[in-house]
């Protein structure tokens, strides 16, 4: 009992660290049409500057900030100088991201080294619960409840603002969205950027435990993509209920069969491509 | 017939330049050949999905990894019988590439590109901790060099590098003939218009998995020749880098021309040698040539694959 | 022994909450050419996709040549000899124009799926191919990527391509969009000239070609047959001028 408790919260806290990297993830790919395959990059390039920071401030909230700001800002710069001149092209984009994923990537490897580090929490919840024979780190409790905010935030704004509406008529139909006289082209380099400021932040609130490493990003990555393609692309609630479905699953199947983990996700994802293509939530 | 004179001439001048280069060059340099052609084989495969059939697969690594790893476990563990070991790889492709393209092709447009990179990744996460298997990040080392039944070893560079130009030279016919076979002409239709062809009467489902099939199988070619080149196998041999170099390979050679990716394979491993040899930032530079070419390349992929915005019909 | 070339009867299509085509009959005689009207919004390009197989019907029942087709994929349906051409022009740009017209010529031939020989090697393509260039005016431009070609020749590779497979029904959405008033001329008595054998549906805008083509004509508004008759017929019927035009 024990047991499956401690396994689902800290698969619950894993599923909310890929809903926040999924849910940028698909929204790009909802409102451009463009895979963003850096989105892991942004991931740990945010796991690490979080860490430099803390190295040098001990704050685990500016950390946080730091590495959102600067994430953010990399990312409207990667949309705003390369992504956006092949605006008709998705294939092209996509291709760039791959590239961009080799050149992050690196410069992490070079600036941080190649072993594997741990963000240090932040002194608030460095405290565990405990029920009985049951030890909660209050951590992971934290990473649960800031996932389910930004994800009842970012259903809010795309269900109850203008901003959202703006956003969802641009996934229905970016040609008359840009009619209407909404900037399209600035819309998209603030939705990528917001996207990767996503990612960011999931690398620094996954950092005590998920670690900075060479090769999170790409590990990272493929969990992030088949979140999106079980949950369907474009889809807020995809991303939120592929996130729960991974996270649990990957966690389980880690602590069950680790030879078998990612046969288990396998499993998963080539059944909802066999029955809904188009994701449990994708418009077909 | 004067015309076609010089084209002989060339042709025999670049047969009579293959047949010979191992007496002239030292075994390093030979080694580099051989590496060309393997790639060269992986490059024309994936040519195959995306320059001729407009499919671009992010995993294409997929089949080459996992017949490579075939090579590794039959012959380690079950025979070394050359033709066994290569039967075994080539059906673990084909059945492979049945299935992936099964699932891949459940989708089209960038939902396609996606499944093909999960995929892709998946079994390189699979061969990562299946340690019992495929002996996780050491993988499978001490591979030997092919045994067939003539006496000749294989070990020695230059026996291997034969080897390696038989494959490529049969590789390189079939598939010349393949692309410009009525199948191929298909191929390039449902590259420039698939609403088109399927209105023509194609069932271009059909030939879209046909083409995954064989570009996996060719794959699997070259997965099986770099396994007994290099006398061992790891994950890295599924990788993202490696698909990402295979489709660099093709678009910077040129894609939709067979020659050209080829070409470009030829140029990508000797720059990945040179640029190895100096520092370890190959990934970056293989990012930095990866974002120039997009931006800048001439025709590449920017000109010859145009997509008309997702709305459209045809993606 | 059903001498309907097509078939619809009580044919419906909804998209979410919108009726697109309520129960809609449609039949057409072998031979026959007929012409879809109506405003914007009517549902006849959601007509053609149903009848071509890109859309499947709600409910009704579609028969092609006799046979149920409501259900069967397009690439069948043009294997019984349907046909249809693109409102947007739909060609395969980076090829040369016989490229374009032998991918045609080879859709229902058997030699589709052949790999192991070239497609020169199989002549009747190439020379059917020519024949149809010839017969279009078209042989000098073989060579020619399509891209280059003018829009109105381009119009005319549409058409080659919809008529290279000897079809029995041919689907023509508006050919005649986006020409100017000579190409529009010279399209139209192409298609008057094409093989009487051939029923032609088709869609079009331009009421001044639809009623030169037709032999008779098919009012469409909001999804639903509003007329149907002869040209005179319906030129005639004021509550055709209404649902263009509104009342005065």
């Amino acid at each position: 009992m024990t047991f499956w408790l401690v396994q689902a919260f800290n698969g619950l806290s894993f599923a909310m660290l890929l809903f926040l990297l999924a849910a940028g993830l698909s929204i790009a790919y909802g409102l451009m049409g463009i895979l963003n395959l850096a989105h892991g990059s942004f991931y740990l390039l945010g796991a690490y500057l979080g860490l430099t920071v803390i190295n040098y401030t001990n704050s685990f909230f500016l950390a946080v900030l730091c590495a959102i700001a600067a994430v953010t800002i990399l990312g409207m710069i990667m949309q705003r100088l390369f992504l956006r001149r092949f605006y008709k092209n998705p294939l092209a984009q996509i291709l760039l991201t791959f590239g961009f994923v080799f050149i992050i990537g690196d410069v992490c490897h070079l600036l941080w080294g190649g072993n594997p580090q741990v963000l240090a929490k932040p002194v608030l919840f460095e405290a565990s619960f405990r029920f009985g024979s049951v030890v909660i780190p209050s951590y992971r409790v934290f990473v649960i409840g800031l996932g389910l905010l930004v994800a009842l935030g970012l259903w809010l704004l795309q269900e109850k603002t203008s901003i959202g509406a703006v956003i969802r008529a641009g996934v229905d139909d970016e040609e008359m969205t840009r009619g209407l006289g909404i900037n399209t082209p600035f819309l998209f380099t603030v939705v990528f950027g917001v996207g990767a400021g996503l990612a960011a932040l999931a690398g620094v609130i996954g950092g005590p435990f998920v670690g900075a490493y060479h090769g999170a990003d790409i590990e990272i990555l493929l969990l992030a993509l088949v979140v999106v393609i079980i949950g369907g692309a474009g889809s807020l609630k995809g991303a939120f209920v592929g996130s729960l479905l991974v996270g649990l699953l990957d966690n389980f199947a880690k602590a069950l069969l680790p030879e078998f983990a990612l046969f288990a996700i396998f499993g998963l994802m080539a059944l909802v491509l066999l029955v809904r293509p188009a994701g449990l939530c994708g418009k077909p | 017939m004067t015309v076609r004179l010089p084209r002989i001439a060339a042709a025999s001048g670049l047969l009579v330049v293959t047949l010979l280069l191992p007496l002239v060059l030292p075994g390093y340099y030979v080694d580099l050949v051989t590496q060309m052609l393997i790639y060269a084989i992986f490059a024309m495969s994936l040519d195959i999905l995306l320059g001729y059939t407009g499919l671009p697969s992010l995993g294409h690594a997929a089949c080459f990894g996992v017949s490579a790893y075939t090579v590794g476990l039959v012959s380690l563990k079950i025979t070394s019988v050359f033709w066994l070991v290569a039967g075994a790889a080539l059906g673990a492709s084909v059945i492979l590439s049945a299935l992936l393209g099964f699932l891949a092709l459940r989708s089209r447009g960038v939902y396609f590109v996606m499944i093909t990179l999960a995929l892709s990744q998946l079994l390189w996460g699979i061969a990562y901790q299946w340690r019992s298997l495929g002996g996780g990040d050491d993988g499978l080392p001490g591979i030997g060099r092919p045994k067939l039944e003539i006496p000749v070893s294989f070990a020695d560079a230059a026996n291997f590098y034969y080897l390696a130009l038989v494959f490529f030279v049969l590789v390189a016919a079939v598939l010349s003939v393949l692309v410009r076979s009525p199948f191929g002409n298909a191929l390039k239709g449902i590259r420039e218009s698939e609403t088109r062809m399927t209105s023509l009467g194609y069932n271009v489902w059909l030939y879209k998995y046909l083409a995954f099939v064989i570009a996996g199988t060719v794959a699997g070619v070259a997965g099986m020749l770099a396994a007994y080149y290099k006398g061992y196998v790891s994950p890295a041999d599924l990788s993202i880098l490696l698909s990402a170099k295979v489709m660099l390979m093709v678009i910077l050679g040129g894609a939709g021309t067979l020659i050209g990716p080829a070409l470009g394979a030829g140029l990508i491993v000797l720059l990945e040698n040179v640029v190895s040899a100096q520092t370890e930032r190959w990934p970056l530079i293989l990012g930095v040539i990866y974002v120039s070419v997009i931006m800048f390349a001439p025709l590449g992929i920017v000109g010859k694959f145009r997509r008309k915005p997702r709305k459209s019909a045809d993606t | 022994m059903n001498s309907f070339c097509l078939e619809m009867r009580e044919v419906c299509k909804n998209f979410g909450g919108l009726r697109a085509i309520s129960n809609v009959d449609l039949c057409l005689e072998a031979g026959e050419r007929r012409a879809i009207i109506g405003p914007n919004g009517a549902g006849k390009t959601t007509l053609f996709h149903l009848i071509s197989g890109t859309l499947l019907p709600c409910s009704g029942a579609i028969h092609l040549f006799g046979k149920e087709v409501t259900r069967l994929w397009p690439y069948h349906r043009a294997a019984l000899g349907l046909t249809r051409t693109f409102q947007i022009t739909n060609l395969f740009r980076n090829l040369t124009l016989f490229e374009n017209v032998v991918l045609a010529v080879q859709a229902l031939d058997q030699a589709k799926y052949s790999m192991l020989r070239p497609v020169s090697s199989y002549r009747r393509l190439g020379h059917r191919a020519y024949e149809l260039l010839e017969q279009w005016g078209l042989r000098d431009k073989a060579d020619a990527p399509v891209r280059i070609l003018s829009y109105g020749e381009q119009r005319q590779v549409e058409l080659i391509m919809a008529v290279a497979g000897n079809p029995q029904l041919l689907l023509l959405d508006e050919p005649t969009s986006g020409l100017s008033p000579a190409e529009t001329g010279m399209v139209t008595e192409l298609i008057r000239k094409l093989d009487s054998n051939i029923t032609i549906l088709l869609i079009e805008h331009d009421m001044d070609v639809a009623f030169a083509l037709a032999d008779r004509v098919t009012v469409m508004y909001f999804g639903s047959v509003l007329t149907e008759g002869s040209v005179s017929e319906v030129q005639n019927d004021p509550r055709v001028g209404e649902i263009y035009f509104g009342t005065e």
